[in-house]
């Protein structure tokens, strides 16, 4: 995981090629830590490593976007893979975050 | 025209990326003449409906051995997973969207039959279970009707599993049948050529 902080923003880059539920629990405990210990209003999460993901690793993504919404913060994915964008429409989950390409659409 | 294939598997995670990719290369003769954009949509749902099912196999249904039976149609494939184990537990949601505590398995009781339970509640749709009888499920998803501002907020990853599923699968059925296996089944259209 690296980050790259701005003013009102923070990056959490994921370093996985898979989110399954093989990697949710390690990433739901980093995710949370991260939005814990950042208290910029915009938390990015950068996919764009990521080729596929599935409903568990969903939930935790779910799990943040309410974690940072009970702190007054937002969560903004971005940099999705054709594949994984896929899963997003399928799952409408793109009508739940906001997804920009990079960090310059912020 | 029908194939019918069969495959059967140890229910491990070790399998499941051969039994996704299985799946694409079983049907790739199905999808020729669409288009790129499509065919990667098609191919990214595929991955994650197979994914959903075979980790519901291995993570809540108990079972030791999976076996998938895909009969290839035209237009379609009809997908069997057929499973050891205890089989499907309704759990249905309380209505602010939280896991509840209600639980009913197979054989489902006689004052269960024919009645229709929400087991996945997101901000515009839920996942209806309904008892057809003692040993058969049938699920599907449909939009919510009037929502307050409240409920918009509602997001919860309870069944999020089987909500894709049936939002990617027609006819979604789970049987316990004669023998005691689970047979969960569905049907996946294919997207039509350009």
């Amino acid at each position: 995981m690296k980050t790259l902080d701005k003013n009102n923003f923070v990056v959490y880059k994921y370093s996985g090629e898979k989110g399954t539920q093989l990697d949710a629990p390690a990433f739901k405990s980093a995710i949370f830590e991260f939005i814990e210990s950042n208290p910029k209003k915009i938390i990015v999460i950068d996919l764009s490593g990521v080729e596929y993901v599935d409903s568990s690793f969903l939930g935790v993504l779910v799990a943040a976007y309410k974690e940072a919404n009970s702190r007054d913060q937002e969560i903004v994915i971005s940099g999705l893979t054709d594949m994984v964008s896929s899963v997003f429409e399928s799952t409408r989950l793109y009508t739940v975050f906001r997804i920009i390409k990079s960090v310059e659409e912020i | 025209m029908s194939h019918r294939i069969s495959i059967v598997l140890p229910a491990i995670n070790e399998y499941l990326e051969f039994i996704t990719e299985s799946f694409e290369h079983l049907i790739k003769h199905k999808i020729k003449g669409i288009s790129d954009s499509v065919r990667v949509k098609f191919a990214g749902e595929n991955k994650l409906l197979m994914h959903e099912l075979y980790t519901n196999a291995i993570n809540h249904a108990g079972s030791k051995v999976v076996e998938f039976i895909f009969d290839i149609k035209d237009d379609y494939v009809d997908i069997q997973m057929i499973t050891d184990g205890p089989g499907f537990t309704i759990k249905p949601v309380n209505s602010d969207s939280t896991p509840g505590t209600t639980l009913h398995r197979p054989p489902f009781a006689n004052h269960l039959i024919q009645n229709e339970f929400i087991v996945h509640l997101d901000p515009d749709y839920e996942v209806v279970c309904k008892v057809l009888d003692s040993t058969k499920l049938e699920f599907y998803d449909r939009e919510r009707g009037d929502k307050t501002e409240s409920e918009m907020d509602l997001l919860i990853p309870e069944h999020f599993g089987l909500f894709i599923i049936t939002n990617l699968g027609k006819n979604v059925k789970f049987e316990k049948d004669s023998e005691g296996r689970n047979v969960f089944q569905l049907k996946r259209k294919f997207p039509p050529a350009k």
